[in-house]
């Protein structure tokens, strides 16, 4: 048990009632803050410059500066919810604790070696991140256990000490231990993690078996180092976040987003790090779900698109797609393999390189190529006039008519016409022998291709069909991409949810708090046993409860299990739900029956004849959040209001006037029909021709699209 | 012609399809083959049998033969004659991929009536019948079930006769079928893609389409190739196959105005053991090598193939005559990259590779029983070191040019009743040079004893190789050390089946990569950085670049 629980439940009284919560996200370029009142429902939105050296700071002051709207809000709000790339930042620019590394005699090199596989079959430059644990670093402990868990040689603590000794006086911060088969018997670790205790006191230690008791040594090993990596630096920044907040006021709880999904405490963000290290991504997908549900849509695809990224996920009856597959510094952005594995659940997004600053090239062969290169925020689209000549997607938008120069970021920056048309022109239409607008037309249709090419196998791998989803647009550039790429995808539903550009933050407040965990019993189903089984289960609930804020520990926890599973003699899992309550004797029946049902819905069939093969038991807890509400912006007192400009249509393949209405003019239920526009500060949604848009109850854009 | 936007978005599209499908193929297969060592292949071909898209993660020698295939089933069932429904299957290695474990499978695909192009995909099936996975069969009948051209499909309507003769000659029939219907149902959605571009183009075909693909590629392989001075770069070398025999490979590059033709004349004859390559699988590799050394930056299809040629003399251990045995080809085929490489070497070092220790691919195959009665049958690849490359360290245990990755040893030990007792790097197993190879690897594995051990002997198919001709540096840069693989401490060859009590130990060493440049060009500080690692002793970096540890005075 972690020594330092006193710090999460210091809320003392409460100043009046709870009635605000904050979601506050740290992203690469800015930082997002929403306040939510829960009685009212009213939201106060703050963005500002993300400060890399010092994140906490920019939480601070933002939190000080929502206080100009909102006087002393900041006593009555009870939890602050809060997303952070902290630990990826840390593992991609190599910031974290001088850590060590104790495995089982023969296995120091595990970290090293890897799977032994070329991501890239013709890449003879091909390259790997480092190790985060240099081979000085990684030391070996005698022991051995066996897959069955008996001990085949015992732990030579005299051995272990004098590994110890010697990572201590090489200076190490935080110590990572690894030994194998630690996922179904983990007493060496446990007795090597007291003996640091004992020669170190308050060393931080990460033991695989507590991380991730999970079978597969090299995986297991680097998702216990970068725990090991990033514990001292999220220890101190979390502790540091905590104390400002009090500083100004705060005496409510700190949450921080998990990868998978859910929020959990600071205590446990502290412990475990590994967990957060996909939060802000994740956040937006919840938000995208939670409209769905509002919404009443079953079968959600998250599209999420921003400056450097398009980032999609599928969301089925509320459920978010999630994955335990995860890479972290990849040497090459977008190619699957040249990172350092990451097994914790995260939130299965497909992520592909395709951003409003995607950069448009003539290929070798004379095509037309967007991205995954982009120009990111500096310099930036050529139309933010910051000195970029490459054409973007964003410069396309603008030249196409459907970013407003006047109103990018509500009017904050201007964006150049002329240098857009400068770079789309020089770069790409004069090469190609195409008119301006045609080649933007083309960098446009190419982007929104792209992404229809990687959702198309994303949708597919999942067992589902594009035809059968909405797409939920958000993001920067989302809700001006979204109703091509619906047509494109065969998609018929859009929904473009409030305050688009800070939906991440949004997300952060629905979230529900949770922990999941993982234990390997790797068995034939023929020969599973029930009490097996649910002693496991219930080891499983015992540790979520033991993770879980304290307060919510009483009632309310909802346990979801499954299993992963597979043909005996296959390699690849398929994670089977399991039904919730104990197991009974017929569970051979219950597990096939639910395994039939997701393989064949993913493979289209099955075989009666064959074993099944458990291999990994999961739960995931969670506590749904208060906070269900939609909060749609305030009823606007001005009629809806309506320009016109010029924008290009693709059915009649000119640029022709559309209307533009501005957003937060247009009531509930209000319809539009396309070819339209409608602005908001942080977004523009486009409404193509013969598509038809209705403003839903939660001010929501609801746009059904046609073929 | 087609404009450059709707060209790159389709093209990009049938690249995608291929992956789709293949990422499919792959998560519902059986065949350990399939998923471990990617020996499977999607492809996309034009109505005329050309190429246009494949599945970016399969083996070279999967994906090469594939054309050579689909036309020769083309001869056997001429275009005329084929209906939608259809669906063609073979194995024949000499038009195929090189042995019959690798099953093909062609479907016709149709808009209307209009037949627009062929899907085409090849795996590695866990069982053709005949003697199991072996170097020893005499000839190539022995080898298995040796399947026809002909029509699984009729129209759409199963031929039953073709199944039932398949499923008497296999063994696990069961998943030899799961798996081909694996592959119908991935050449089923290739085929359904190719008619929604027409569909969605209005076109009648896909013409057009695999026109501009195929002559853009090659125009633009054609200048890369231009690059390259005119001139002939000849290079021979040994290699060892099973029992210490030697084989003799003599590479001809031909760097000519029309295009590059490698030529093996000259290499050994073909021999008695299954290790003979057909010429398919042969300019497969070879084709392989070429890719990777030109920088032409699309995916592989037609037009990047048409200035490419490869040829060998009949008969010739490269170009088997049937029907010699050929079940591991990838013995001779592994090595033919790096034979290219080193002949390009002087003119492209730039590009090269330098000799991997992981050529040719170091694995184990075990079978046996469990004490508690269970049977295993499991696989595990231990990869020596990359070979250097022009400006930096070769990587440390990763294949080449097969990329088959290890098994986690907590896998490997749940499943069989051995205990590893060490993975790591092989200390000064890289080749020195300027920049040096990749490290080797050690890897110790003991039969266990007792109740977690093994019922009667465990079985273990080696593979490896190295173990008397060694890795080659290129440029001035220096070989890597020997393969080394020990029976209970005593050198035994590898290439054939052991037989392993309760208590034995192997240990396999496999070699780094070979050196690329001078050794007494390193840098001094890259030099210490090895050896502050420990991968390197003081001796050898005493012996192999010359290095004296400054004593402080």
């Amino acid at each position: 048990m972690p020594a330092d629980r006193a710090s999460i439940g210091r809320t003392g009284k409460p100043v009046g009632p709870m009635a605000f919560s904050l979601g506050c996200d740290i992203g690469g370029t800015f930082t997002d803050f929403l306040l939510l009142d829960e009685e009212t429902g009213e939201v106060e939105v703050h963005k500002r410059l993300t400060r890399p050296g010092d994140p906490s700071r920019a939480v601070s002051e933002g939190v000080k500066a929502l206080g100009a709207t909102r006087p002393g809000y900041l006593p009555r709000v009870g939890s602050v919810v809060h997303g952070t790339t902290l630990v990826s930042n840390a593992v991609i620019e190599r910031k974290g604790a001088r850590t060590g590394l104790l495995t089982t005699e023969g296995f120091r090199d595990v970290l090293e070696i890897g799977r032994e596989k070329r991501y890239d079959a013709h890449d003879l430059q091909i390259a790997y991140p480092e190790p985060l644990v240099p081979r000085p670093l990684r030391l070996e402990v005698p022991e051995r256990v066996h897959a069955s868990g008996r001990v085949l040689k015992p732990l030579d603590e005299g051995g272990a000490r004098r590994a110890v000794g010697r990572l201590l006086e090489r200076g190490v911060e935080s110590v990572a231990v690894c030994l194998l088969h630690a996922y179904g018997n983990a007493v060496h670790e446990l007795r090597v993690g007291a003996l640091i205790a004992e020669m170190a006191p308050g060393l931080p230690v990460s033991l695989s078996s507590e991380v991730l008791p999970e079978i597969k040594e090299y995986e297991r090993c680097t998702t216990t180092v970068i725990n090991a990596y990033a514990q001292p630096l999220a220890a101190r920044y979390l502790a540091q976040l905590e104390e400002r907040l009090r500083a100004l006021g705060f005496s409510g709880d700190v949450r921080i987003m998990l990868s998978g999904g859910g929020i959990t405490s600071v205590e446990t963000a502290r412990r475990f790090p590994v967990r957060i290290i996909e939060s802000g991504p994740a956040a937006g997908v919840i938000a995208a779900a939670h409209y769905a549900r509002l919404a009443g849509l079953d079968q959600v695809l998250s599209f999420d698109m921003g400056g450097t990224t398009a980032k999609m996920c599928l969301v089925t009856g509320g459920r978010v797609a999630k994955t335990t597959t995860f890479e972290i510094a990849r040497v090459h952005r977008f190619k699957r393999g040249s990172g350092i594995p990451v097994r914790v659940p995260v939130v299965d997004l497909m992520e592909i390189g395709a951003g409003g600053g995607s950069i448009a090239k003539v290929s070798g062969v004379g095509t037309l190529q967007v991205g995954p290169e982009s120009a990111a925020a500096d310099p930036g689209p050529a139309c933010y006039g910051q000195g970029g000549t490459l054409p973007t997607v964003s410069d396309a938008d603008l030249l196409l008519g459907y970013l407003n120069p006047g109103y990018f970021l509500g009017g904050q920056m201007p964006l150049v016409r002329d240098a857009a048309e400068r770079a789309v022109r020089d770069v790409v239409a004069k090469p190609l022998g195409l008119s301006v607008v045609e080649a933007a037309w083309g960098i446009h249709s190419i982007v929104n291709e792209n992404m229809v090419s990687a959702a198309k196998v994303y949708v597919t791998e999942h067992g589902q069909s594009p035809e059968n989803c909405t797409l939920v647009a958000f993001g920067g550039a989302g809700p001006v991409h979204a109703c091509d790429l619906a047509r494109r995808l065969g998609v018929r539903k859009v929904l473009v949810p409030p305050r688009a550009g800070v939906a991440s933050a949004f997300g952060l407040l629905v979230a529900p708090i949770s922990y999941e965990t993982v234990r390997t019993h790797r068995v034939r189903l023929a020969q599973a046993r029930c009490e097996e089984l649910e002693r496991l289960f219930a080891e499983m609930e015992k540790e979520a409860r033991q993770w879980l804020p304290r307060d919510l520990r009483a009632g309310s926890i909802r346990f979801e299990r499954s299993a992963d599973t597979r043909y005996a003699g296959q390699g690849y899992d398929t994670n089977v739900s399991l039904p919730s309550g104990r197991l009974t004797e017929d569970l051979v029946t219950t597990i096939r029956a639910a395994f039939d049902r997701t393989y064949s819905a993913l493979y289209g069939r099955v075989y009666d004849d064959l074993e099944l093969e458990i291999i990994n038991l999961r739960l995931l807890a969670a506590v749904p959040r208060q906070a269900a509400i939609g909060c749609p912006p305030p009823p606007s007192t001005r009629p809806p209001q309506h320009e016109e400009r010029l924008a290009f249509c693709p059915y009649k393949r000119d640029i022709i006037l559309h209307a533009v209405y501005h957003r937060l003019t247009l009531p509930p239920d209000f319809e539009i029909e396309g070819p339209a526009i409608v602005e908001e500060s942080e977004a523009t949604t486009v409404l193509g021709q013969g598509a038809r848009l209705r403003v839903d109850a939660q001010g929501s854009l609801l746009m059904a699209v046609s073929d | 012609m087609l404009d450059p936007i709707t060209l790159e978005m389709l093209w990009r599209r049938l690249s995608s399809t291929v992956d789709e499908v293949a990422a499919a193929l792959v998560r519902t297969s059986f065949s350990t083959v399939v998923r471990d060592v990617n020996d499977y292949a999607c492809t996309i071909f034009d109505a005329r049998a050309r190429l246009l898209a494949q599945s970016s993660d399969s083996t070279p020698g999967l994906c090469g033969p594939l054309g050579t295939m689909l036309r020769y089933m083309l001869d056997v069932y001429p275009v005329d004659g084929l209906v939608p429904g259809d669906i063609l299957m073979a194995n024949l290695p000499w038009v195929g991929t090189g042995h019959q474990n690798d099953i093909t499978v062609a479907t016709p695909a149709f808009h209307g009536d209009h037949l627009i192009g062929f899907a085409v995909c090849a795996a590695h099936h866990v069982d053709i019948g005949g003697r199991r996975a072996t170097t020893e069969s005499r000839d190539n009948y022995e080898e298995g079930l040796r399947i026809p051209v002909c029509k699984v499909y009729r129209a759409g309507m199963a031929n039953d006769d073709v199944f039932a003769f398949v499923r008497e000659n296999v063994r696990s029939a069961d998943k030899v079928i799961g798996d081909l219907r694996a592959q119908f149902a991935a050449n089923h959605v290739a085929a359904q893609r190719l008619g929604d571009i027409c569909s969605e183009q209005n076109w009648s075909g896909l013409q057009l389409l695999a026109d501009e693909i195929i002559q853009r590629s090659e125009r633009l392989t054609r200048a890369e190739i231009a690059e390259i001075p005119r001139g002939v770069y000849v290079h021979e070398a040994p290699i060892d196959v099973v029992d210490g025999q030697t084989i003799r490979i003599r590479t001809a590059v031909h760097v000519t105005d029309e295009g590059i033709v490698v030529d093996y004349d000259g290499s050994s004859h073909q021999v008695t053991r299954a290790i003979n390559a057909t010429l398919t699988y042969t300019s497969a590799y070879t084709v392989f090598a070429l890719k990777c050394i030109l920088d032409v930056p699309v995916p592989m299809n037609e037009g990047i193939l048409a200035p490419l040629r490869v040829t060998a003399p009949p008969g010739s251990i490269l170009n088997a005559t049937f029907p010699a045995p050929v079940f591991a080809r990838t013995s001779i085929g592994n090595f033919l990259p790096e034979m290219v490489f080193a002949a390009l070497a002087a003119v492209l070092p730039e590009r090269v590779l330098a000799g991997s220790g992981s050529t040719p691919l170091w694995a184990q195959y075990l079978h046996g029983r469990r004490a508690d009665g269970r049977e295993f049958a499991t696989f595990n690849a231990t990869n020596g070191g990359l070979g250097a490359r022009a400006n930096r360290d070769g990587i440390s245990c990763l294949p080449f040019p097969v990329n088959v990755g290890n098994t986690p040893v907590e896998v490997l030990e749940s499943e069989v009743p051995v205990l590893c007792e060490k993975r790591a790097f092989w200390v000064d197993s890289a080749g020195p040079g300027r920049f040096r190879g990749g490290f080797g690897q050690e890897f110790v594995l003991r039969v266990l004893e007792g109740d977690l051990g093994a019922d009667g002997p465990v079985v273990v198919g080696c593979r490896g190789g190295r173990f008397f001709h060694p890795v080659p540096g290129f440029l001035g840069g220096e070989r890597a050390p020997n393969g080394e693989l020990l029976v209970n401490g005593r050198p035994d060859a590898s290439g054939r089946q052991l037989l392993l009590d309760p208590g034995d130990v192997i240990t396999c060493r496999i070699p780094g990569g070979a050196g690329i440049g001078s050794p007494r060009e390193r840098e001094r500080a890259l030099v210490e950085r090895d050896l502050e690692d420990g991968l390197i002793t003081e001796e050898h970096a005493a012996k192999a670049y010359g290095y004296r540890r400054l004593v402080a005075p």
